[in-house]
């Protein structure tokens, strides 16, 4: 947990700037619309063809994808590179991040979660594939399908040369590539780092993977934290944030964002929550807000709850929801999402509410779950936190 | 290596392969230093004439010492079968037994073992059940009606190994393509290093042999058509190479701290010093003929393990036999060592088991870590006529004995990254 005589140097690293595009979100002003107001993103998606049932998914209108690529350029990417690009465009935007500084963008490496990569791409090839041959394979399954694609892309487009990488961990892929992104900038190894997630999961093999294997609501609800919880919803999307030290940033005229004071990891949402406030040195009282995990099954989502307890016993007054009731899980994007809701909560200071009415959502153990409008209320320090499908949690605490 | 740091000094304590040339450590030194090749044709589906038909091929895979059900010996990708029969053996020729582990309970583990193509082989299995090979179109499947673990996270091979070895432990996939071994490793050391954990199973497994991963390096030409002689398709350096031979296998590693295995009183085979790691920011798949991206992940691992360029005197090379990948690397080592690059023995062992794609660098790396203890080094085998403008020692078609106390480790892989790693000898 380190000690507590050292400062904690996660505070000397700040979002510059950040981007997502998700659906009825392709920006962070429509995103931020979308979770105060009282409607969701799914939709129901014919996704298995008119002769089946359709799917509840949140999939993104491609009008709302600003990727500025050429028909050309979008014939050899999955979808993931393509919300992946869209969403580093808005960062690059909003952070100001100097392109033409040749040091800089040497010293930038990309991290990046993602848990399914580019399979939206290989799939509609698998029937050529198999009943007409090997030929009909497209040259640019190799470079499109592979997790590290999004990575690949936006470092030759943009010409970001640092330490890069792509991590698989579910829900928290994007919780280690921040660890990850920290590290690296504490020790030097990059000056500035670009960090998110990216997922386009909604293809008919990866969403009858998914259900099979217990992940989804089958009821085309989604619905954490009430008694009728029977898993997720899918949903699409990617977010990226600039991370750099606060000292290159005002140097380079950057605002300063929000700050990652702690990251912790456990076999629990005790361990990890309290393994984030022990890096981030605060205390369960410092915590206005949490974003909640939302794994949308009874028994997960009373474990979250009764970890809440247990770590916030004395500090009534927390606030907890689950925005994702109104875009889905994003796997691999899912806590980059989380932490731009946490970001754009910090600068609103307002909790957004879940999606469900209050008389469904079942009260927490302590604390406040905000459901159906948002809330105004002073917002200094929010926790994230996620679960993988092995019970593997992590904490983000991001301050303000 | 870092003698007066206050990270920890991170060493192998077990280790253990399946590729080609073997399913243990000995099969496979005993075989690779012979100079021997595991490509041969691929069998068990039809090829056109202008793809490559061959690979590096695990043959008679022995799982009996894993217990594992019918249900799961059914149901488990094959990669995941080669890990968890790895991972098995590297905890035994670590000494750690699993069994006894509440010795170790104060012990942290990681599990860091990566793949760059998910599950392949159950993905196309599904596919094909779901559709019968394409004639049917697919349709939506009930709740928890599989029976197998979700083959289209990248994640899962990892989870299933904590999973077995009932470790509850910190876990992350690194997927990075070819480079993802090295990449693991360096995420296993650092891990280490800073205290995270005092024990990591490391590595990649792989198990791409199928028609879509055949095909798709195919398609753009990465693979070599010299069919008609398969156990020489794959030559490093070599004038006359024309791509990469595809391969399966796997490679697992135990890295402790130091003071962790010397509390234990573990045997300690290498030090792992120093990684570094870059973008190329040029092609998804092509490598900038001049070797300075290489040049500077290497120069970067060089940098970490606190060494210098002189020291060392073992280039384990990613040498894929792709016309620019040999050339490109030749230029990086010119780069950084200028011409005492001529003196430094290099070697790549793809030469002998074909491209295990993030995998390769995993079993390579054991490889010099072997190299390291017997002072041996694997030769790079069918070196015909070397490239004239790969001005390099290799070590061609038979092993050479030389004195191996620090090796650097290259690696490249699509999406432009390139990873090194530096592993040096333990001395006590």
């Amino acid at each position: 947990m380190g000690c507590l005589n050292q400062m904690n140097k996660n505070k000397n690293y700040t979002i510059t700037g950040y981007g997502i595009c998700v659906a009825k979100g392709g920006n962070r002003a429509d995103f931020w619309e979308l979770l105060c107001r009282n409607e969701t993103a799914f939709s129901d998606y014919h996704l298995f063809g008119p002769d089946h049932p359709p799917q509840t998914v949140a999939k993104i209108n491609n009008q709302d994808i600003q990727h500025g690529l050429t028909k050309r350029q979008l014939k050899k990417l999955d979808r993931f590179t393509i919300l992946g690009i869209a969403a580093t465009r808005q960062v690059l935007q909003t952070s100001q991040f100097p392109l033409e500084n040749e040091e800089l963008r040497s010293q930038c490496g990309i991290l990046l979660g993602n848990n399914t990569g580019g399979w939206g791409f290989v799939e509609p090839q698998m029937a050529p594939l198999y009943a007409s041959g090997m030929e009909t394979l497209s040259p640019y399954v190799a470079t499109a399908w592979f997790p590290t694609a999004v990575q690949g892309e936006v470092s030759i487009l943009f010409g970001l040369g640092g330490h890069s990488k792509t991590y698989s961990a579910e829900n928290i892929s994007v919780g280690f590539a921040f660890e990850q992104a920290l590290e690296l900038l504490q020790e030097g190894v990059l000056s500035s780092c670009l960090v998110g997630g990216s997922e386009a999961p909604i293809t008919q093999l990866v969403y009858n993977a998914c259900m099979s294997s217990g992940l989804l609501s089958e009821t085309g609800k989604y619905e954490p934290y009430t008694s009728q919880a029977q898993g997720s919803l899918l949903g699409e999307g990617a977010a990226l944030f600039m991370l750099e030290s606060k000292a290159q940033a005002k140097q380079r005229g950057a605002i300063i964002g929000a700050t990652i004071e702690g990251i912790g990891k456990g076999a629990n949402f005790v361990e990890s929550m309290r393994n984030s406030l022990a890096q981030a040195q605060k205390v369960a009282k410092d915590v206005d807000y949490i974003i909640l995990s939302a794994r949308g099954t009874m028994p997960e989502d009373q474990e979250e709850y009764a970890a809440i307890a247990q770590v916030f016993a004395d500090h009534p007054q927390i606030l907890m929801s689950a925005p994702k009731t109104k875009y889905g899980n994003l796997l691999g994007a899912s806590m980059a999402i989380d932490t731009v809701t946490a970001c754009l909560a910090l600068e609103k200071q307002m909790v957004p509410p879940t999606y469900a009415s209050k008389s469904t959502i079942l009260p927490p153990p302590v604390g406040q779950h905000v459901v159906d409008v948002p809330k105004s209320a002073p917002l200094n320090n929010i926790l994230i936190n996620g679960q993988d499908n092995y019970g593997q949690c992590l904490t983000l605490l991001i301050s303000n | 290596m870092r003698m007066n740091s206050t990270e920890r000094t991170v060493v192998v304590t077990g280790m253990s392969t399946i590729n080609p040339l073997g399913q243990d450590l000995t099969e496979f030194w005993t075989a690779c230093k012979k100079g021997t090749s595991g490509v041969k044709k691929i069998e068990e589906f039809y090829i056109p004439d202008e793809m490559s038909q061959m690979a590096g091929i695990v043959e008679h895979l022995d799982l009996s010492s894993l217990n594992l059900s019918p249900e799961q010996l059914e149901n488990y990708d094959r990669s995941l079968l080669f890990a968890l029969k790895s991972s098995h053996d590297a905890l035994q020729h670590s000494d750690l037994k699993l069994d006894s582990r509440l010795n170790l309970t104060n012990s942290r583990w990681g599990v860091f073992v990566a793949n760059a193509i998910s599950q392949i082989s159950n993905m196309e299995k599904s596919f094909c059940q779901q559709s019968a090979k394409g004639i049917y179109p697919l349709a939506p499947i009930r709740k928890n009606s599989g029976r197998r673990p979700n083959s289209y996270f990248f994640n899962t091979t990892n989870a299933e190994i904590v999973n077995y070895f009932n470790l509850g432990c910190e876990q992350v996939t690194v997927v990075t393509g070819c480079t993802g071994g090295l990449d693991a490793i360096g995420h296993a050391l650092q891990a280490i290093r800073k205290g995270k954990v005092d024990i990591a199973i490391t590595g990649s497994t792989e198990a791409p042999i199928t028609p879509l991963v055949v095909a798709s390096f195919s398609k753009i030409g990465a693979t070599s058509t010299r069919n008609y002689d398969p156990g020489t398709a794959s030559r490093p350096f070599d004038v006359d190479r024309d791509g990469f031979v595809l391969a399966e296998g796997c490679g697992i590693l135990i890295l402790e701290s130091l003071e962790h295995a010397q509390k234990r009183g573990a045997k300690i085979y290498a030090v792992i010093s120093g990684i570094g790691s870059v973008n190329n920011c040029y092609h998804m798949t092509d490598i900038p003929e001049p070797g300075e991206s290489i040049a500077k992940a290497s120069l970067e691992a060089i940098k970490d393990a606190k060494i210098e360029p002189e020291q060392i005197d073992f280039i384990n090379a990613h040498g894929s036999s792709t016309p620019q990948n040999d050339v490109a690397e030749s230029n990086a080592f010119h780069r950084m060592f200028g011409p005492k690059a001529r003196d430094i023995p290099v070697t790549s062992i793809k030469s002998q088991l074909g491209h295990t794609l993030s995998s390769a660098t995993s079993i390579e790396v054991i490889s010099a870590v072997l190299s390291l203890n017997d002072n041996i080094i694997p030769p790079t085998i069918n070196l015909c006529s070397q490239d004239s403008r790969c001005e390099l020692d290799v070590v061609a078609n038979k092993a050479r004995t030389s004195p191996v106390n620090c090796v650097l480790k290259t690696s490249s892989g699509f999406s432009g990254i390139h990873s090194s790693l530096i592993i040096e000898r333990w001395v006590a």
